[in-house]
């Protein structure tokens, strides 16, 4: 897939409040396949925005995204997506509060190929990766903050996605866990070719990172001190 | 985990607002039943009395409030005999008197050795013979009431009755009534000659016949069938007309309870349903796994609704204002109407909002929690 194009975002337009504010202001945006990104960006400049338009989770005013050459038309189409090929790891950690932590994993492969025993083999994988297995069957309400993170790290990882967009997967966590789970991330863009969209503050994860997307009241470009896509 | 553990796990992390639906579903269909079992006691009781004393026909005063306030002659059972198609006659005169323990008691009076005392099975005792000076038969219900046993005398109309036998019955109000001989009732109450109506049984064949007959005979009374009895007394269409209208307002707000309990309980967890919606599930999923959950929580609370609807019509059926005159019927069609109610109505409360959530962009959800 060298060479291909992973995600494809052209003329994102979406704006808020009767159009006051306009969190995507005529977007471009593209995600090499393999490659990893970083969209940074000032507090409200769009980059949540951005993520929720790629991953097919918000009605935008205009714009086209395509998926590994696929433009999604409806929600079935993007579900399936968001599914198989994109996952999601959120600013907020957004899990179920009623499930535990495995299960809060698990739900991710609902209605995929997997059988009953190879979900629960791949979640405790999962577990690994992200150093939960301690808190395993713990509710989210028992978690902290950073121990939520991990979760949805993993959760986003669950069906192993061929796109993962995340959204400060490292804000809420201490030094040793986020050089743990960048390292995770990068790990499987390497080994498994996942491409990588990182929404980060953090100039040592934004770093890491091939390109770097840079968001300013709505409006996006590369940096040109990094190499171009 | 399959799509119903999911919803089970859901529903055991139990939440105030699972609480809070099934409360308000419990209560709705505890007042469903409640309230049509009641009203359609209320309607029953009269005819079932009527009807287990196998009399087809009655004759009363035309225009009467009830069965107690018509006022006929009692002769007229011997005219009525005479017709062809009618098989035997007998006068009727029903009272309510008030007994010491200052409750209403109903009671009924014929003459002796005729037809509707085959009705009544003896439980102990003997029935009333032309020898007797007022003595009275007690249905079963009444004497477990009065704590009365042969050989008591007990006061009606002022004047003591000495108790002979008990009678059982399948009807409510035949079970607690009193039984006395017309002559005795006539006396005490200065009705002499009259009755509250006459009770007719017809030949099988020739029933329709027979009534169109009977109406020629007495243009003047009114002549109905035990079944029409309910529609022809001014109180029984006041009975008829609030059993409906109390069914009809105990449905409606079940229902009205119901959905919107339902409705609150999803929009509620548009969240969740947006999380979902964002980790890949597709909409049929989502939709699907809302209404088993919705499913569960309006069967069990209709279910337990049901329960307290037959206690509590039982209870107010208890009351010693009414006791003994209102048996509340709780079939099983009312109470399957009930469940499909519960059920039906959770369902659809389910999903309209279920589909609404559905539709909603995610990210404008997720953002909002
Ligand atoms: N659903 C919404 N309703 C109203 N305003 C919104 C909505 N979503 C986003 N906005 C606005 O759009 C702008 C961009 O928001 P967005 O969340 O994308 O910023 P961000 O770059 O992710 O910020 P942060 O770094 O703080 O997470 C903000 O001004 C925000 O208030
Ligand atoms: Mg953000």
């Amino acid at each position: 897939m060298n060479g291909d194009i992973a995600l494809a975002a052209h003329g994102l337009r979406r704006s808020f409040h009767q159009g006051r504010v306009r969190a995507l202001d005529g977007v471009d945006f593209q995600l090499p396949a393999q490659a990893s990104v970083a969209i940074t960006g000032a507090s409200g400049s769009g980059k949540t925005t951005l993520l929720y338009a790629l991953s097919g989770l918000l009605e935008l005013d205009a714009g086209t995204v395509s998926v590994e050459g696929h433009s999604p038309k409806t929600p079935a189409h993007w579900a399936d997506l968001r599914r198989d090929r994109i996952g999601l790891v959120f600013q907020d950690d957004w899990l179920l509060p009623a499930l535990s932590v495995a299960q809060n994993i698990e739900i991710a492969m609902h209605n995929t190929h997997r059988t009953a025993a190879e979900r629960q083999a791949r979640t405790r994988e999962l577990l690994q990766l992200v150093n939960a297995e301690a808190f395993a069957e713990r509710r989210p309400n028992e978690l902290s903050g950073g121990e939520r993170q991990r979760v949805a790290v993993a959760r986003g990882l669950a069906n192993a996605p061929a796109i993962l967009l995340a959204d400060e997967p490292t804000g809420e966590l201490d030094q040793a866990n986020s050089t743990h789970i960048a390292d995770l991330l990068f790990d499987l863009q390497r080994s498994q070719g996942l491409s990588l969209v990182i929404v980060t503050h953090e100039h040592t994860l934004a770093r890491r990172c091939a390109l770097q997307f840079v968001m300013q009241d709505g409006r996006g470009a590369f940096d040109p001190d990094k190499a171009a896509p | 985990m399959r799509l119903v553990l999911i919803a089970l796990r859901n529903l055991a992390y139990w939440q105030p607002r699972n609480l809070g639906a099934m409360a308000g579903i419990l209560i709705a269909i505890a007042s469903l039943v409640a309230l049509v079992g009641l009203a359609r006691g209320v309607q029953d009781t009269l005819l079932n009395a009527l009807d287990m004393r196998g009399t087809d026909v009655l004759i009363t005063e035309a225009g009467a409030l009830d069965l107690i306030s018509s006022i006929v002659p009692d002769s007229l059972a011997q005219d009525a005999a005479q017709i062809t198609g009618v098989d035997a006659t007998a006068p009727e005169l029903t009272r309510l008197t008030t007994l010491e323990d200052g409750r209403s008691v109903v009671v009924v009076a014929w003459p002796v050795d005729s037809y509707p005392w085959d009705s009544l099975t003896l439980a102990q005792g003997r029935l009333p013979t032309a020898q007797d000076a007022q003595t009275v038969v007690l249905g079963q219900a009444l004497a477990d009431r009065l704590s009365a046993n042969i050989g008591d005398t007990i006061t009606l109309f002022h004047e003591p009755f000495e108790v002979i036998g008990t009678v059982t019955a399948t009807a409510l109000l035949s079970r607690s009534a009193a039984y006395a001989r017309i002559g005795d009732v006539q006396a005490l109450t200065f009705r002499q000659g009259q009755a509250t109506s006459i009770n007719i049984r017809t030949e099988r064949a020739h029933r329709t016949a027979t009534l169109q007959t009977l109406r020629a005979g007495f243009p003047d009374l009114s002549v109905e069938t035990t079944d029409a009895l309910g529609d022809s007394y001014l109180f029984g269409r006041i009975a008829n007309v609030l059993a409906l209208a109390i069914s009809t307002v105990a449905v409606v707000s079940a229902v009205l309870v119901i959905f919107n309990t339902m409705s609150t309980s999803v929009t509620a967890r548009r969240g969740e349903i947006a999380i979902l919606s964002a980790v890949g599930w597709n909409r049929p999923h989502i939709v699907a796994m809302l209404l088993i959950e919705g499913s569960v929580i309006s069967m069990i609370a209709g279910g337990l609704g049901i329960l307290a609807g037959i206690l509590l019509a039982t209870g107010v059926a208890a009351h010693p204002q009414i006791v003994g005159f209102v048996d509340p019927v709780i079939n099983a069609g009312l109470v399957a109407w009930a469940f499909a109610v519960s059920l039906g109505v959770g369902l659809l409360g389910t999903l309209v909002p279920a589909l609404r959530a559905v539709r909603r962009p995610p990210a404008e959800v997720l953002r909002g929690r």
